[in-house]
């Protein structure tokens, strides 16, 4: 062997990990850079958030006191700071999207490393690899969302919640709320966790309202009216009556013009109640837990009524975290983000897919989640006397 | 029984693998003969009708080092040697043609053949197919490979070299797991200067350096060796230094699309160079980082079949994350994907064959230009790509024994 292959191995041996996870953080930057000049003057860049940021342009700062898009107020307050910034809007929009990525990922490396209990490198790898699913880069850097600034404060408040910090939890599902009213879809789990863990205050749930309405207090500091300022949720759900929008759930083998948003609300609910009583007096680690968070989004995703693709995304990043539980939930994350990234791709670039084909495969993935959630009371039904 | 009964049934009985390789060998032979004659059936788009004819012809026209001289076509110099040579013959060029391309048809069967004695007398795995390894049986097993529809059609019918550097690459890694790497490099260098895809086998020989730490990183140095010595034919004709050795970077700008006639996972929809070009080159490097972290922190020895199924891995990665892929790209994942099938891991027949019928289909286009869903079709060829990626890097959790090549 020669001096240079020793050297070579002593290098590789010594510092393979850390080389691994930078190049690998570097990809995941340099995939989305590539999408940062993507203005479709037909996506929610070129409809929405182009002429919005050129408003706090005009305005500057002032523009908060105004009604300007339909986001509530802390996401304004970043696009009203990135009217000012010396980079070009496009770039500044997907590159906060990033950074809240980065952000996520940290999370969801400090969740498997003490919930999943693998070693610092294992967890750095599963954080890292989270940038890499096409929901995320695409979602981000493609059609500039900020679905990952929601979903870092979602994660951030179950991990504080399962570590029994309520309070802290609380704040950050407050947070999340206060960015995208998706975060919602957290809150039955939050009332689960509330009579499961029995060390949650009730009372630590009116943090969640109380960072809503703190966030919205910028706005009202610029002059904007109380009710404007609080209403924005209001006028995002009163926007459209379709029982499903480009996506592939429950609801997309339905004939569009049907009106059955009651009917819907009660079926989600129903089928949350439903898994929560068969769980609940069953042991659930924090593994178990969060699949459980896991499917309480995804669920919604399914059942609700004018549900866009995207907002299954904290969903799928929990999902994604699981399958590494050993719970065997790969074909579920799989399907799950396939078809995700497939209802993705059908509005970035214009293709026609079949839905209902997509929904088919999506409701396996979900059943198949379901039925691994509810595999210990599935257990019990088979033994009924080692449950006894 | 009368004596020329039991004469004949004796004589079968006692040379039955013969019997059957010459048989299924000169079977192989005629299925060649009588396509010779075949190039498109139906206003297809063929290479041979559009590339090689023409270039045939200019070589025709200015002579075997005059031709030589200036860049005709986008091969690299030796096959361009080859045609400046049939285009100085007074025949028909699809006869030199297919003649050479089945040649190494023969040489991809004796490659077979080579791994096959291999791997089933190592004593390292069990192969479901060979209850008692005899000698004869391989040499039968080995001369179907020249029967597969992609193997006939893309030598005698698509008038292709592919199986030239495929040759190349499967005795490369044959030496390879005899440890002989000097002669395994040479091979790759060789493939090389036939066709610019043998670099897709480099991640492979990449993660093996690494794993193995038995062979020294100036091996990598044949490869380009082999390389400047294939381009001086051309040299020596006149032609200037730099054209002669950057073929390749003209023939890879002379492509922009994600994907050409190939159901890579750009056909889903992903057509937009300027967004998904750099995509493919990271999500490339990046799975490949995945593999070499998996690789070399699993503890567990690789068996032969394993190097090899890895091999076939890397190239098919490449093929289906890779832009500007043409159909018959994956000649070579196909081939070994294939033999490592039939010979040990049953468990994968269901999506080698699906790259079979896709490839036929891509094949079928260019022959007959029927058209493609190709959305439809790139989702099968990645669901195939998926299960053979969980099955290969399942292996490396297995706890069967296994030994090193």
């Amino acid at each position: 062997m020669s001096i240079i292959d020793k050297k070579l191995y002593q290098l590789a041996d010594k510092y393979w990990k850390h080389l691994a996870i930078i190049v690998l953080l570097l990809f995941s930057f340099l995939i989305r850079r590539s999408m940062f000049k993507v203005q479709g003057a037909a996506l929610d860049w070129g409809v929405y958030l182009a002429p919005w940021i050129q408003e706090y342009r005009t305005l500057g700062f002032k523009g908060l006191g105004q009604i300007i898009g339909d986001y509530y107020i802390p996401y304004n307050v970043i696009l009203a700071i990135i009217a000012h910034l010396p980079l070009p809007d496009y770039y500044s929009v997907a590159l906060v999207s990033y950074l809240f990525e980065l952000g996520m990922s940290f999370e969801l490396y400090l969740l498997a490393k003490k919930y999943f209990h693998y070693s610092s490198f294992s967890a750095a790898l599963i954080a890292v690899l989270v940038l890499f699913l096409p929901v995320t880069f695409l979602g981000s850097s493609y059609w500039k969302q900020c679905d990952s600034i929601y979903t870092f404060f979602a994660l951030a408040g179950l991990r504080s919640l399962l570590s029994d910090k309520p309070h802290k939890g609380m704040i950050m599902i407050g947070l999340a709320l206060s960015f995208k009213l998706q975060a919602i879809f957290i809150l039955p789990f939050c009332c689960y966790l509330y009579f499961k863990k029995r060390n949650i205050p009730v009372l630590s749930f009116l943090w969640i309202p109380g960072v809503f309405l703190l966030s919205g207090l910028p706005a009202i500091l610029f002059g904007r009216s109380v009710t404007s300022t609080y209403g924005a949720y209001l006028t995002q759900v009163h926007s459209s009556r379709f029982m499903s929008i480009n996506s592939a759930n429950f609801w997309s083998f339905v004939p569009q013009g049907l009106d059955l948003y009651p009917a819907a609300i009660i079926l989600c609910f129903s089928l949350l109640f439903a898994g929560y009583i068969f769980l609940y007096q069953h042991r659930q680690d924090e593994k178990d837990l969060l699949t459980l968070a896991s499917w309480t989004v995804i669920t919604c995703f399914m059942f609700l009524p004018a549900m866009h693709e995207r907002y299954d995304y904290v969903g799928l990043i929990l999902l994604y975290l699981c399958a590494f539980g050993g719970h065997h939930l790969w074909v579920s994350a799989l399907l799950l983000h396939l078809i995700s990234m497939l209802t993705y791709l059908q509005y970035l670039l214009e293709l026609t897919y079949p839905i209902p084909v997509m929904a088919c495969f999506y409701f396996l993935g979900y059943i198949l989640l379901t039925r691994k959630m509810l595999s210990p009371v599935i257990s019990d039904l088979r033994h009924p006397d080692e449950a006894s | 029984m009368k004596k020329i009964d039991r004469l004949l049934t004796t004589l079968v009985e006692q040379h039955l693998s013969s019997i059957a390789f010459l048989f299924l060998t000169l079977l192989s032979i005629v299925i060649r003969l009588k396509f010779i004659h075949f190039v498109d059936f139906n206003d297809g788009i063929t290479d041979y009708n559009t590339a090689l004819i023409p270039w045939i012809n200019i070589y025709k026209e200015f002579g075997f080092v005059n031709g030589l001289a200036q860049e005709i076509g986008d091969y690299y110099i030796p096959y361009n040697v080859f045609l400046a040579a049939i285009a100085q013959l007074n025949i028909e060029p699809c006869y030199p043609i297919v003649i050479l391309s089945s040649i190494f048809d023969y040489l991809i069967v004796f490659a077979v053949y080579k791994l096959s004695g291999l791997l089933l007398n190592s004593d390292s795995v069990h192969s479901p197919l060979f209850s008692v390894v005899k000698n004869s049986d391989i040499k039968c097993f080995a001369v179907v490979f020249s029967l597969l529809p992609m193997v006939i059609v893309n030598s005698s019918v698509f008038k292709q070299c592919d199986s030239i550097y495929t040759a190349f690459l499967l005795w490369s890694l044959y030496f390879f797991l005899c440890k002989r790497y000097s002669v395994s490099f040479i091979f790759i260098g060789l493939a090389f200067s036939f066709k610019l895809q043998a670099l897709f086998l480099l991640p492979f020989f990449i993660i093996a350096y690494f794993r193995t730490k038995e062979f020294s990183i100036t091996h990598f140095f044949w490869i380009p060796i082999i390389f400047v010595l294939a381009g001086l034919p051309a040299i020596l004709c006149g032609r200037p230094i730099l054209e002669t050795y950057t073929v390749y970077l003209r023939q890879t700008s002379a492509y922009h699309s994600m994907f050409m006639n190939f159901p890579s996972i750009y056909a889903i929809g992903m057509t937009e160079q300027k967004v998904f070009f750099p995509l493919a080159f990271i999500l490339l490097m990046t799975l490949f980082v995945l593999a070499f972290i998996y690789i070399i922190r699993s503890k567990k020895e690789i068996s032969a079949f394993t190097w090899l199924y890895l091999a076939a891995w890397c190239f098919h990665t490449c093929v289906e994350f890779l832009p500007n892929m043409h159909e018959r790209y994956d000649y070579f994942p196909i081939i070994l994907l294939t033999f490592i099938m039939l010979i040990w891991r049953k468990q994968i027949i269901i999506p080698v064959c699906i790259l079979h019928l896709i490839s036929a289909c891509t094949y079928g286009k260019c022959l007959n230009e029927f058209q493609l869903n190709y959305p439809l079709l790139s989702g099968f060829y990645f669901a195939a790509y998926l299960w053979l990626s969980l099955d290969l890097f399942g292996l490396f959790k297995s706890e069967t024994p296994s030994v090193s090549p």
